[in-house]
């Protein structure tokens, strides 16, 4: 406690004092396996032999063989031309959209549900189990001897699609974004459940009694009032997206032939593979610059409320 | 501007009964409150009007067509909510004018209409704002003009002055009887303010545990309230435990209260000796000089507050504590020896029930 | 009448639109569980959704012992790194996040800056470092390394989350204690982590299911198979050509089943601190 005798800087370094104390053990393990370790991947991703280099990073954007390829592939069967960089923001473009408009629009529906925090819980497990699980679970809803979905698109006459999704270099990726929205949508629907529930309850009663109908009361009310948490959603599904790495192991390593390939699964091979750590620390990094990019939004919007 | 009729609505939430078979008449035009303290019912009643809650038995009609069941948007009612409910996306032009766009009205008319609520509302010079730009009481109107821009039959208004400041309620409290009387529109009001129910209602209908207590005038509700409960809870009232010691007839009664006996008017019919009562008397009533020699009760000061136009006097008398409203002026002090005089018909008797014990 | 206000087109929609949903969802499972119950060549030849045929625990009790696939060494392998990984953190996070909170110090917007920042990073930076590190300490291989460094990307996130919570709860409770003497220590163990308890109950369900589920680390730091965790095995079992689905689901289904119970018993917590944790608060 202050007594008379302590002076204004004598407080100020007490509670300096007590403020590192209590961040000691926090900070000591941060700086050594986390901080440490970011500054030395940057390190190694600019050093070669001789020295200072940007020679990763260039070699690491323009490879084009069809496993390690970022941004353009070359001889990926019947697969696009792709490399995992563009397979990442394919799997962004088709996957965040999907997600977050159907969490938005199930939560809204779920208003008149019987029986929602049984369906909510229902749909949340799949976020809940270990994602190389739900890689192989993909593998398997996929697969072409017990898979349901191959089963399902002979059954509709669609030959092409009958067979093991993930063998396929046609397929593989498709597969993989599919499988992803299932696993992701648990996400998506908890946060705009949660929004939506916040509405006031006679801001939709105001709006009924004027007479708007379930779409526009949707369209009108719900939709802009959700709107920060949708934003959210959308930024966090993509950070999922950009990261992404234990599904891809577990269902197709990549393959067949790279035409599922990701950033963080090429930084793997690079590293375990190829052992050029380099050229692992590059992707490494260029990897966490998108991240970073995407996550300042979230990071903005956490300072703002810190601020309130 | 239709008649409002609710015919032995019973309303249930789980084990809760929330509205216990209540029937309703409110006529064309008038201003109509509903009046009780929290879970009385008075907002559920409300809401079965509007059609936001279904009743479990019984029917509403609102200008002899029944509605029932009908979804709120088809009974030509609009509501003012207590949180005003105003969207925050949307301009103040564009929350008035929501429900004129979803009856697809052209654009010109809702123009003028929306300016037409506005002016009447004094809030012209809003209308590009947005709501958190607002203050509490601007924000008010516009959930006021919002509400009457599509012209309805009936107004609904749930506590709509409770989240305002003491001095902004009062002025508002005029603004919407003005308002009321010069477009006519059958306005159901709820408030847990007696006063505010009082100062404003054509009639008042003072609801307790989901029944209706007594419906009347703001003047009939609170010189001749029809129960205990209703006594007590509009206006002031000192409530006194007593038993009948006789029955003098022409209504009249004497009733010990301790070791005082007063002559009172029976409120209840069909009092008899011994009967446990409850006495009702208004604290303003109760006069510090008369000439009568019935109901003088002679007793000690034992507070004395003033406030403002008048006091609050307590006195002890024989056991029995009365509170006095008197003349600031001729308060006496604590202390001091008194006499207060009650006429006969100022003491309401009322038989006690478990539900004014 | 009442029954058709009820029964209004936008209820039936919705109802069956999402009970449909939430069926479908669980179907994935429904399979993999089948499919476990069952012996392999029954299931290629009827399907599992066929319901009749022989049930059987034997691939799970295959996938268990059979030391090709060893799963009950990934199972105990993977509690010991997840246990600590989720008690150490939460305690060393909620004392740096009670700082934060609580305490006004010059470094104090830079640091929760920094927290903020490591948050978002991905795993892939910061492990070409570490293992060179571990291999250096001696740890690599071993499941005290891995504890090590759940724990450490563990702190950052809970720091972060407990800190909105502890910003969230009113002082008068501490200033009391204050003026009653207490120091800072007696207050934080006595009074804040007691009152902490919905929150860092959900932090615990999330960081265990989390250590759990992890798979990169694993794989770049432990190698021997009987130090490998459960993650490690279950990926394992599956061949390069020919895939026994009856042993890889009842695998998948193994390494399943913690986080799944962790989940239903904790669940308020854990979706209220999701939520939370978005939306920037407690």
């Amino acid at each position: 406690m202050s007594r008379v005798g302590d002076s204004p800087l004598s407080l100020k370094i007490k509670e300096h004092v007590r403020a590192y104390l209590f961040l000691l053990p926090a900070l000591a393990l941060l700086s050594v396996f986390v901080i440490y370790p970011i500054a030395g991947t940057i390190s190694i991703s600019l050093r070669s032999e001789e020295g200072f280099t940007l020679g990763n990073y260039i070699a690491v954007v323009t490879e084009r063989s069809p496993t390690k390829a970022l941004i353009i592939s070359e001889n990926l069967g019947g697969a696009p031309p792709w490399g995992a960089l563009l397979h990442n923001a394919v799997w962004i473009l088709v996957h965040v959209p999907a997600t977050t408009a159907l969490g938005l629009v199930l939560a809204y529906m779920l208003t008149h549900v019987y029986g929602r925090s049984v369906v909510k819980s229902l749909i949340f497990v799949s976020m809940v189990i270990p994602m190389v699980v739900g890689g192989l679970i993909i593998r398997f809803i996929f697969d072409g001897q017990v898979g349901v979905i191959p089963r399902l698109m002979g059954g509709l006459g669609l030959e092409d699609l009958a067979r093991t999704w993930t063998a396929y270099p046609e397929t593989s990726l498709a597969s993989l974004i599919i499988g992803s929205i299932w696993l992701w949508l648990g996400f998506s629907l908890t946060i705009h459940s949660a929004a939506v529930d916040n509405i006031p309850r006679s801001y939709i009663e105001a709006a009924r009694i004027d007479g708007a109908s379930e779409l526009q009361i949707f369209r009108y009310i719900v939709v802009p009032a959700v709107w920060p948490a949708t934003l959210t959603v959308a930024v966090m599904t993509l950070l999922w997206d950009l990261k992404i790495f234990d599904i891809v192991y577990a269902a197709t390593q990549g393959g067949p032939g790279g035409s599922s390939t990701v950033l963080a699964y090429v930084m793997w091979l690079y590293f375990a593979r190829a052992l050029d750590y380099g050229k692992a620390a590059a992707t490494a990094v260029i990897l966490t610059i998108l991240t970073l990019v995407a996550a300042a939004y979230l990071v903005r919007r956490s300072l703002g409320v810190e601020k309130r | 501007m239709s008649s409002i009729v609710l015919n032995r609505v019973t309303k249930r939430f789980g084990k809760t009964v929330a509205l216990d078979n209540v029937t309703l008449e409110i006529g064309e035009g008038e201003i109509f409150t509903l009046l009780g303290p929290s879970g009385c019912g008075k907002t559920t009643t409300l809401r079965i009007i509007a059609g936001f809650e279904l009743p479990d038995s019984g029917s509403v009609y609102i200008g002899g067509r029944e509605v029932t069941y009908l979804k709120p948007y088809s009974r030509n009612t609009a509501m003012v909510f207590q949180n005003y409910a105003l969207w925050p996306h949307m301009r103040v032009f564009d929350n008035i004018a929501y429900g004129l766009k979803l009856r697809k009205v052209g654009k010109e008319e809702i123009r003028r209409r929306v300016r037409w609520a506005a002016e009447l509302l004094e809030i012209e010079h809003l209308l590009d704002r947005y709501p958190h730009q607002l203050s509490g009481g601007q924000q008010q109107r516009v959930a006021v003009a919002r509400a009457i821009v599509t012209e309805p039959e009936v107004l609904l208004m749930d506590e709509p002055l409770s989240n305002l400041d003491a001095h902004l309620r009062l002025k508002m409290r005029e603004e919407i009887v003005r308002l009321q009387r010069r477009l006519g529109v059958t306005m159901v009001y709820v408030t847990h303010d007696q006063e505010e129910a009082l100062s404003i209602s054509n009639r008042i209908a003072v609801m307790n545990r989901g029944r209706v207590e007594q419906v009347g005038s703001p003047e009939e509700i609170y010189e001749k309230p029809s129960t205990v409960f209703v006594a007590s809870f509009v206006g002031r009232s000192n409530l006194l435990d007593g038993v009948i010691a006789k029955i003098l007839g022409g209504g009249l009664v004497e009733v010990s209260i301790g070791r005082v006996k007063l002559v009172g008017t029976a409120m209840t019919r069909g009092l008899s000796e011994g009967d446990h009562v409850k006495v009702v008397i208004r604290p303003e009533r109760v006069k510090l000089e008369g000439e009568s020699d019935v109901n003088v009760v002679e007793g000690e000061v034992t507070l004395s507050m003033f406030q403002g136009w008048k006091s609050q006097v307590k006195m002890s008398a024989d056991g029995v504590e009365l509170t006095i409203y008197t003349d600031a002026k001729r308060a006496p002090h604590p202390g001091g020896r008194l006499k207060a005089y009650i006429d006969p018909e100022d003491v309401k008797v009322y038989r006690s029930s478990e539900d004014n014990m | 009448m009442r029954l058709k206000h009820v029964l209004r087109p936008a209820v039936i929609i919705s109802n069956l639109v999402a009970w449909l949903v939430a069926l479908l969802w669980l179907l994935p499972f429904v399979g993999l569980f089948m499919t476990s119950t069952r012996p392999f060549e029954e299931v290629v030849l009827q399907g599992w959704w066929s319901l009749a045929g022989n049930y059987t625990l034997a691939n799970y009790v295959e996938v268990l012992t059979d030391p090709q696939y060893d799963l009950a060494t990934g199972f105990k392998n993977s509690f010991i790194v997840a246990l600590p990984s989720t008690l150490a953190p939460l305690l060393i996070a909620a004392l740096a996040a009670y700082a934060f909170s609580r305490f006004s110090f010059t470094m104090r917007n830079l640091l929760f800056v920094t927290i903020l920042v490591i948050m978002a990073i991905p795993q892939q930076t910061m492990v070409i470092p570490l293992f060179f590190l571990l291999k250096s300490m001696g740890l690599l291989d071993q499941l005290l390394g891995v504890i090590l460094i759940h724990s450490s990307w563990g702190i950052a996130w809970i720091t972060f989350f407990m800190r909105n919570y502890f910003s969230m709860l009113p002082r008068d409770v501490e200033e009391a204690a204050r003026v009653d003497g207490a120091s800072y220590a007696t207050i934080f163990f006595r009074i804040i982590l007691p009152l902490s308890l919905p929150a860092l109950a959900a932090a615990a369900a999330i960081q265990f299911t989390w250590v759990w589920a992890d798979f990169f680390f694993a794989l770049i730091f432990l190698y021997s198979p009987e130090n490998m965790v459960i993650t490690q095995k279950v990926v394992t079992i599956k061949g390069q050509y020919q895939i026994d689905w009856g042993l890889l689901s009842a695998g998948s289904i193994l390494a399943m089943i913690p986080p799944v119970l962790v989940y239903a018993a904790l669940q308020k917590y854990y979706l209220r601190g999701m939520a939370g944790w978005v939306t920037g608060k407690g």
